[in-house]
Order: C-alpha cells, then structure tokens, then sequence
C-alpha cells in the first residue's frame, strides 16, 4: 500500500504495534478474580450511595446489608427474625412500647468507637424523618425514642405495628454511627460506617464498590477478605463477564441462560421463590373497569402459563393472588381464575360490550414488562379489546399510575416478610397514590384497618385471609407470577444460599481456590 | 487572533444559557417526579410533601431556575437528588473516562479513515476505492451495540485478549490501554467510515484544481502533491467532522460504556434524565455544552493553521 510507504508512516506503524503490545501484554495478567479471598459481585446498577435513610434501589441494600448491622436480622437465606445488635427485646402488654436491650462491646468500623443506645437513637431518628428519609413510612409508628442507659433502647408508639420489627431488621433499619455521620456530613453516604461484617472500603463511580473483611465484627469472623460489587448495565456484558470469570456472582433473569447453567458443570445455580408479585392491574375508577363482569373477563381472558412457560422459560411460578406465597398471611385457599377465553367473551357479552371495547396500557419499558404486555395485547384482541399499548420510561410509568391516569399498568411489587404495606395498597384512602387499582370496598377498608391496627396473630391472619378472598372476587388485578430470584455462581463460591429477600450477605460464604 | 477567541469565549455565554435554559425546561416538562421515584412503591402522600419540600423542588419553577442560574455563576452545579452528592464531584469522576474514549475514537477514526480516503481518492473506480467505500458504507450502518457485542465475543471470550468489562485501573496505563481498546474500536470504526467517506469526496473535489495539476506539472513527486498540496487543501471539512466527533461522543458515547460496562458521562446523563435527577441532568448537560463549544472553537483555530487564506483579525 503506498500510502503507507515513507518514514512517518513507517513510525505511525511502529507506534500502533507497540501499542497493541503492550496492551496484549497485560492481556495475559488482566485482573480476574481468581485470587483467594475476593469475591466479585454483578450488579445492574452502580449504587448511589450507602446511607441508610437513601438506599434507592435494590443494588444499595444489597451492598448495604454487608456493612450495617439492625437491632434484629433476618436468618441466613430466609425471612425469620433473629437478634443482631439486640439480644433480647420485649413488648408491652398494648403493643406499644418496644424495649430492646443492646449487644455489649459492638465496635463500629473505622475506629469509630463502641456501638451504644445514642447511635441507635440517632440512626432511627434519622430514618423516620420524612424531610431526608426514603424510608420514613416503614417507621412512621415510631412516637419517641428514649435511651434510659448505653444499652437500652426504648420505642414508644403512636399505634401497634406488628411490621415494625421487620423494618428494623431491613438494611433502611441499619444502625450508623453517629460519630461518623456528624463529622462525614454530605460525604457520609460515599463512607458509609456500619457494625457489619464488612467495612466500605471505596467506590470508584461505574467501575466498583469495593469491602473489606471487619476482622472486628461481633459474630462469626467472615471468610471472605473483600468482596466488589461491579456494575454490569447489559446483561449479555454480564453473562460474558461471568463465564470469562470477570465476576463470580450474577442474578440470572432470563430462561436461556438459567438452563445453560444449570446445564454446565462449571457453575452452580441457586435460587429460590422471591417475595415479589408481578401484575398487571385496572383502574376500576376508568370506565369499563368499574364493571366486574368486564375484569373477569379481560382476567380469565389471558393465558398467564403462556407467559410464564413459553416467554420467560420457568424462571417464575404462576401466581394466586397479590401477596408471595412465602409472606405469613398468605391465604392458599383463595379464586384463582382459569384462562378461558370462550367464559371471557361470554362475560363481555353480558357485560354490555360483546364487540368488547377500546382502553389504554402503559407499562415500563422493560422486557419483564413489555413481554407479558404484548402476549395480553394479542389474548385481548381476540376478545375483540384493542388495546393502545404504550411502554414508557419507568418514571413516567410510576407518575400516571399513582395519579391515576391510566386504565391498564403494569408493575412487580417487592414485599417484606409481613404483608401489612401490601394490604394497605388496597385501602380506598390510598387512591390516587398507591392504590393504583381505584379499588373502593368499605368492608376491606374495614378489615384492614382492623387487621392493622392488631397485635393478635389470630386476628390479623383471620382478616388477612378475608381480604386476599374478597379481592380475588373483586377481579381486582390480574396476579402473574413471583419471579424466582436465581444466582449462578462460578465452582469456587462456597455457602452462598439465595434467599427470598434477594439479600447478597455473604458473611458466611467462602472461596474454595481449588475448586475447578 | 486572541482577540478572536476572546470574542468567541463571550460569544459562548448566550450559548450555554440558552441550552441549559431549554434542557431545564423539558426536563421539568416530562411527567415523573424524583421524588416519587426516590421513595418508591410505598410512598405516602405526607413523605411526599416532606421531602419536596426538603429538596427544595415545592419552589415555583422560576424560582429553581434563578437558583440554579445562581448557582452556576459561583460555580456550584448544586447537588443531586439522587445521591446526595455535588453534580461537579460526579461529572469530575467520570470527565477522564469520557475524555478517554472520546479522544481514543476519534484518534482510531481520523488516523485510519484519512489514509484510506486518500487512498480511495487517488484512484477512483479502482477495485481499492470499491472495497474501501463499501467497507465504509458497512461501517457507518453498523450499530455501535451489536459491534461493541460481537468485539466483546471475539476478542474478549473467543481469544480472551481483551478483559470484558470495567475502565481498568487509571494509574495503570497498559491496563487502562487494555480495557479502552475494544470500547474505541466500537466507536470509532463508524467514525472512520464517516471521515474516511468525508476525506474521499474532499479530496476528489481538490485533486480536480488547476493547482494540482500544475504542481503535478512541475514534476513533484506524488506523495508531495497528494499529502502536502492536495490533502492540507481537502482537510478543512474533515477537521470539522473529527471536532464535532469529539464534542458528541463525550456525552454520546453511552451504548459504548454500557456495552463494556464503564463509566462515562453519557450513561451518568440518561440514568439523570431516567432518575429526574433535575440537577444532576442540568448541570452534566451544561458541561457537555461547554466541551462542545470550546472544541468547535479549537475547530475554528485550526481552520486558519491549515489555511492561511483563512484570517480572523
């Protein structure tokens, strides 16, 4: 080629393959993490800081769940409550006044001293403030908080609420120091201070966050010296990553990948049913919503094992009703409605509509959302229901449901281990807000407020079940399915169980060098 | 010539006030609120109010944009809804890795789209011209995602020369090197395409003058009348692309950094604009414009270092 021909070309080539030299050269040594004692986490999401009162998403209280102890904790892998920074609580009589007795000679990370009632006082006053806390309504019960010695903490209600306790095992209910927090100021969210077995270390934006081993926690010592969280936004990245051995921990959300690994003796799969419900919901405020003959119809009308066996490939289970079956208070025994497109075009003939009808979806534009959203779009066209469907940015999505504004959305509803948030979504007094459905029944306004306002397990179980079954004939929404949450994990990861809250604590999880 | 830039500098105030004017109002314009976004499923109508409140976000829309206007005159972008944090510490984190890639693509683009232009050039009809073009036209239509896919497959999986994901370690450069290579093939194979195309139908247009072919006339060697009289000619145009380049893919270079899952100020600004992080989204956007600028003005100084008929006195 003779435009290459000439002592400047010639040295513009030499420059080019000394470039790739060198950057073959590292190919060889590139960081994997195949050292000992490092595990390497896949995220979606770079996390956006670690402050308790701020944790926005899922990818934040995984991490955080590392880093912060609550006066109680979930178990390993399950949802059961169990002392942590607590040893030991009581409840009054009238289920207002909790008092928990505090772990002696907890030490904070960083040298930031002993853990005592003040701390605790300070990070629960701090995530019940609604001016700065994301997660003010979990705690919003709260009335005072008094400390009569180092390691007492009372709490005094303004009513009994039997979820309270699950919200202080959550990572929002963490304990922070407020040593730390009064002197890091706006910079504490990127240097975050916990008791958990894990201390921060650093967060390089977009790249990693990075802890390290607390070689002073109060449990057992943890196994691992550091794990990384690494932000991977695409998941074919990811899967590449993984395979590579780049990262040794990935969430799998797709049918495809979960039978390749299952499949492979390289990798290890976990998983587990998550306490998430995904749906698809009507606005019975929009006409022909408030005719239940019509929701029955467009309920029976969609073929949901379509979705779950032939589009999403078994990574979820069908759903019965809005709460996950592994939240105490679900009710088995409630209508679950079979596909049958011929009773569903028979129910819109009685309903006034046998043409059926024109309305509006709108659903986030994420495959878990659009890909069940199409396959209804088609089933309702066969009912003769054109249905305008819109996928839309999550924000925007989010903004007309709570306004109200949409006949048809569609969403997945994290829960906790207590189905007292869920239920209130169904409260007349929540629409417009949470109650996207316009559902309006003053005999479940009743039992909530009853079941709610108890601290008899009797009572509330009882209500619990009345209102899951007045719903499920009230064709309130269409119940999809609880999507498992399932990890696969690269031969080396040791102990690491999937759990239901989606949680990556992994104290007690090891690294086996030689494993292959 | 100073004189020049200095007018251009105050010529870029109006500039950036009117963009971030606009970008303020349509990112306040588009339904979703942060704060909705921020407290999730289980907001309640009273930690609504509180925390609008608290941000600042209740205040007429007037009111915030003086504020932010306010702001940026001392320097200050304000602080993100999101994290918590100063827009300006989250753009410094990321301004590197931008500036790397933007500068990686376009050095790939310009150095080897300007010698296949030429070559193309230089011999119209030719069988080289025909490959060269076509390669071009492959180029420019191919998705910079599915490309950044199938490098990854290749020569991350496949022949394991490249690492997969992250920027690598900044103070280690045959390891930054490493990790930028894939990401500024990625990128910067559609702009060579672009400038190779560019520099092709310049140079065409130039090689047809009178004064080419009285420098051929002369008897000057080829490569003199080709690289120093023809080429120095043709390059205005491209010089223009390679500057717009740089300007765009500082912000735009967002499928390239998710694809190989770095960090960049084009992802930071659409999971902004996708949080309603206002100030977040302002203030990136300002910055962009800024860059923009300030590059299309180098683009303009150049033009009178390359053409000396071109004055700015």
């Amino acid at each position: 080629m003779r435009f290459l021909r000439g002592r400047k070309s010639r040295l513009l080539t030499l420059t080019i393959v000394a470039i790739m030299m060198v950057t073959l050269v590292g190919a060889g040594c590139g960081k994997s993490s195949k050292d000992t004692g490092v595990l390497k986490i896949a995220q979606t999401y770079d996390m956006k800081g670690l402050d308790p009162i701020n944790l926005p998403s899922v990818t934040e209280s995984q991490i955080a769940g590392n880093i912060y102890d609550g006066l109680l904790q979930f178990e390993y892998g399950g949802t059961k409550l169990q002392p942590a920074l607590a040893t030991e609580w009581t409840i009054s009589p009238d289920g207002k006044t909790y008092t928990f007795k505090l772990r002696k000679g907890v030490q904070f990370h960083k040298d930031y001293g002993e853990m005592t009632s003040a701390d605790v006082k300070f990070s629960l006053d701090r995530v019940r403030d609604k001016k700065i806390s994301q997660a003010a309504s979990n705690f919003a019960s709260i009335d005072s908080i008094d400390t009569p010695d180092a390691s007492t903490v009372v709490l005094k209600l303004n009513r009994t609420d039997p979820a309270l306790l699950t919200a202080l095992a959550a990572p929002t209910g963490g304990i922070v120091s407020k040593k730390a927090v009064e002197k890091l100021g706006k910079d504490y969210s990127i240097n975050p201070v916990g008791t958990g077995p894990f201390a921060f270390e650093a967060w390089k934006a977009n790249t990693e966050t990075d802890l390290v081993a607390n070689k002073k926690y109060w449990g057992s010592a943890p196994k691992i010296q550091k794990l990384v969280f690494v932000p991977i936004p695409e998941p074919t990245t990811m899967y590449m990553a993984f395979e590579k051995g780049e990262v040794d921990v990935i969430q799998v959300t797709d049918g495809e990948h979960y039978k390749k690994y299952k499949g492979d003796a390289k990798f290890q799969v976990s998983e587990i049913a998550g306490l998430i419900t995904r749906m698809i919901g009507f606005n019975q405020q929009i006409k022909p919503f408030d005719n239940p003959k019509v929701r029955q119809a467009v309920v029976m009308g969609f073929n949901r094992d379509k979705v779950i066996n032939e589009m999403f490939g078994n990574i979820s289970t069908k759903a019965k009703g809005f709460l996950a079956p592994s939240v105490p208070g679900y009710e088995p025994n409630q209508e679950d409605p079979p596909y049958d497109p011929v009773k569903a075009k028979q129910l819109l003939t009685e309903a006034g509509f046998p043409d059926g009808f024109k309305t509006v979806m709108e659903v986030p534009n994420i495959d878990r959302f659009t890909v069940p959203a199409t396959v209804f779009q088609e089933d309702m066209r066969k009912l003769g229901i054109t249905i305008e469907y819109k996928p839309i940015d999550t924000a925007t999505a989010l903004a007309n449901q709570r306004k109200g504004s949409v006949p048809i959305w569609s969403v997945s509803w994290n829960q906790d281990p207590v189905p007292d948030r869920v239920m209130m979504r169904f409260h007349s007094s929540q629409y417009p807000g949470n109650n996207g459905f316009g559902y309006k029944n003053p005999a479940v306004d009743k039992l909530i407020d009853e079941a709610l306002a108890s601290s008899d397990d009797k009572v509330r179980s009882a209500d619990f079940s009345k209102i899951q079954q007045q719903i499920a004939k009230d064709y309130v929404g269409i119940w999809l399915d609880n999507e498992k949450y399932i990890f696969a994990l690269s031969k080396k990861v040791k102990g690491f169980p999937a759990d239901p809250r989606r949680s990556l604590r992994m104290f007690p999880v090891s690294i086996d060098p030689n494993a292959k | 010539m100073l004189q020049y830039i200095a007018r251009r500098l105050i010529q870029t105030i109006p500039t950036v006030l009117l963009v971030t004017t606009f970008v303020f109002l349509i990112i306040h314009l588009v339904p979703g609120d942060p704060v909705e976004m921020i407290l999730g499923d289980y907001a309640t109508p009273d930690s609504i109010v509180a925390m609008r409140g608290a941000l600042g976000l209740d205040r007429p829309l007037g009111t915030q944009y003086v504020s932010f206007l306010t702001g940026l005159i001392h320097g200050d972008l304000g602080t993100s809804i999101r994290t918590q944090r100063p827009v300006m510490a989250e753009i410094r984190q990321r301004f590197p890795y931008s500036m790397m890639l933007a500068f990686g693509a376009v050095a790939v683009s310009t150095v080897l789209g300007v010698p296949v232009g030429v070559l193309s050039a230089t011999r119209p009809g030719s069988w080289q011209d025909t490959i060269s073009m076509v390669g071009a036209l492959i180029g420019v239509s191919m998705p910079t995602f599915w490309l950044g896919l199938m490098l990854l497959f290749l020569f991350a999986m496949k022949l394991s020369w490249f690492p997969v994901i992250g920027a690598g370690d900044i103070g280690n450069i045959p390891d930054t090197l490493q990790h930028l290579v894939l990401p500024v093939l990625a990128i910067g194979l559609s702009g060579m395409a672009l400038t190779a195309r560019m520099t092709r139908s310049t140079m065409l247009e130039v090689l047809g003058q009178d004064y080419i072919r009285t420098a051929r006339s002369k008897g000057l060697a080829k490569t003199i009348v080709i690289y120093k009289h023809a080429l120095r000619n043709a390059a205005i145009p491209v010089v223009t692309v390679v500057g717009m380049n740089i300007g765009h893919l500082l912000g735009g270079a967002v499928l390239a950094e998710t694809v190989f899952a770095r960090p960049g100020l084009g992802k930071m600004v659409v999971d902004a604009i996708l949080a309603r992080d206002y100030p977040m989204v302002q203030g990136a956007v300002f910055i962009i414009a800024m860059v923009f600028i300030l590059v299309n003005l180098l683009v303009d100084v150049t033009y009178a270092a390359l053409d000396p008929r071109i004055h700015y006195n």
